[in-house]
């Protein structure tokens, strides 16, 4: 999943705008989700997916399917919160309520409206961090933070930690093909026994990788600074921005009248 | 006259009993390709790492340019920048997220100015047909294109000694010949000494200019490819065989034409020789 989304993020049509732009603007949202009240959360979910759909041309099934995962997580944690456990009796109006012995169960009507909300709340920051990461290349996501002037030892280690997730899971889907090839994973047990060689095998070859990268390294004349020229070019776009600011603005008016 | 001289030297990994390297001795000739052979773990990987100065010899002593190698920091960053080396698993050095960044990666290293730098990153991309993935990180190439970023990477630099690990491991014969075709172009273009180590005999038959041959950390034998591949007891011993073109002209050869002395080194040269017999045959037979 992560190297889908890493292949969107260098290959979506909003790929030459300014990282700093999309950054912003994400952020931007992200900051006013957090502020605002469940109207405007409907809204900014359906504006960031138009974004991310209809802007950055990224397929309706791959959204959909993040969507989706989210969605999945977040129903997981929804009963705890409708759900209510009590020696009394339910003094609220309850949906639903179940008597065990001495104690109640139930469901309360105001449960379930924070439970509504903060789906709400949590779908539409969800959304903007999706616009974040399926628009703004890692590295660019760098180079921004290093311009703001995040140190230089922090970039590089993000840096090599990004390269290495990809050799990583590589190494992973090797070790893990060749399991199978050789009739690994049979039944519960086998799987957790072949897990268990996994790791250790990925320990150690993580641990050789780190040394062979190192030599590497310093082979191509490594100072102790990872130093690179980055010449995407890209462009600051009127047009966006303009809907960005305008789109803004109406939704602050519309937190402001909707939330008195 | 000689680039790199290696005067018996001596090298042991922490922790194991057997030398890596064991005294050994060799002169790299300017401007030749040459190649290594031996087999797996026989020290060609440390023998390459020794001459960028990655290792340190315990004994012995290196010369670049009849120049003692010394360890301090200005001069190992210039003699890394002149000794390029190519491993043999690209993964290994490429560090960069995207092509172009990757390939700047060493000209930044050598504190060259940024305006240079594009400038030279553009026109290695362009002449190794890198241009389409510049953009692209380097985690979505297919093996044979990482290979090719790693040695453009490394040719960024124009390095006098280019040292390749097994450059054609895991490649298929499409992407080994276009290998080849690459490395020929550096050699005429840019003249660069190459050096690189390889067990494929037929390949290094048909490449090469100078053999060595390593065998348990020491060179044992050196010279053209006629004159090492001549001696087949040693190879026979050593268990490395004699290139295929070899073993057929040596057959075919002194039978068929007898006044030419010249080997065929690639199968279209043989080509050409057995051809010249028909039509010279067909003359006698008239």
């Amino acid at each position: 999943m992560s190297i889908q989304l890493d292949t969107i993020a260098y290959t979506n049509r909003l790929r030459h705008i300014s990282p700093g732009q999309k950054l912003l603007f994400g952020l931007g949202m992200l900051a006013f989700v957090l502020l605002a009240h469940t109207p405007a959360h409907v809204a900014v979910f359906v504006w960031m997916s138009i974004w991310i759909v209809g802007y950055a041309n990224v397929p309706v099934r791959t959204y959909m399917s993040l969507i989706g995962a989210i969605g999945v997580f977040l129903a997981l944690s929804l009963p705890p919160i409708m759900l209510e456990i009590s020696h009394h009796p339910p003094a609220e109006p309850a949906i639903f309520h179940f008597v065990a012995g001495t104690w109640y169960l139930y469901v309360s009507m105001n449960g379930v409206k924070a439970a509504g909300i903060l789906l709400l709340r949590s779908l539409s920051s969800v959304s903007c961090l999706y616009f974040i990461l399926l628009t703004v290349p890692f590295t660019e996501m760098l180079a921004v933070l290093r311009r703001i002037g995040i140190p230089e030892i922090l970039t590089d280690l993000l840096l090599v930690m990004y390269r290495f997730v990809f050799v990583f899971l590589e190494t992973v889907g090797q070790l893990w093909t060749a399991q199978q090839a050789r009739g690994g994973g049979r039944g519960f047990t086998g799987k957790m026994r072949d897990a268990g060689r996994l790791v250790t095998r990925l320990f150690t070859r993580t641990l050789q990788r780190y040394q062979q990268l190192s030599i590497g390294l310093a082979a191509r004349g490594f100072e102790g600074e990872l130093r690179v020229i980055s010449q995407v070019p890209v462009s600051i776009s009127k047009r966006y921005a303009t809907e960005a600011i305008v789109g803004s603005v109406l939704l602050v008016t519309f937190e402001w009248w909707t939330g008195r | 006259m000689w680039l790199v001289e290696m005067e018996e030297v001596s090298y042991t990994y922490p922790g194991s009993t057997k030398s890596a390297l064991d005294g050994i001795t060799m002169r790299i000739p300017k401007g030749k390709r040459c190649a290594l052979l031996g087999h797996n773990g026989c020290g060609k990987s440390t023998l390459f790492l020794h001459m960028n100065g990655i290792y340190r010899p315990h004994s012995g002593t290196l010369n670049w340019n009849g120049e003692p190698y010394t360890y301090n920091r200005a001069s190992l960053a210039e003699l890394r920048r002149r000794v390029g080396l190519v491993f043999q698993d690209p993964e290994q050095q490429l560090i960069a997220s995207t092509v172009e960044e990757d390939v700047s990666y060493g000209l930044c290293n050598a504190g060259m100015l940024e305006a240079e730098a594009v400038r030279k990153v553009q026109s290695t991309l362009a002449r190794f047909g890198l241009d389409d993935l510049r953009e692209r990180p380097v985690h979505h190439l297919s093996l044979g294109q990482k290979k090719r970023v790693a040695l453009a990477g490394v040719m960024v630099l124009r390095p006098e000694l280019l040292l390749l690990d097994e450059p054609t491991a895991y490649l298929d014969r499409l992407h080994t010949h276009r290998l080849l075709e690459e490395l020929e172009a550096i050699h005429q273009e840019e003249g660069t000494t190459m050096l690189m180590a390889t067990h494929d005999i037929d390949l290094a038959y048909e490449w090469s200019d100078w053999v060595f041959v390593m065998h348990e950390g020491r060179l044992v034998l050196e010279g053209t490819p006629d004159e090492v591949f001549a001696k087949r007891e040693m190879l026979a011993e050593m268990r490395l065989g004699v290139p295929l073109l070899f073993d057929v002209w040596d057959a075919l050869g002194p039978s068929l034409l007898p006044d030419v002395t010249e080997r065929p080194r690639t199968a279209l040269e043989l080509k050409s020789r057995l051809e010249r017999y028909v039509i010279e045959n067909k003359r006698k037979m008239r």
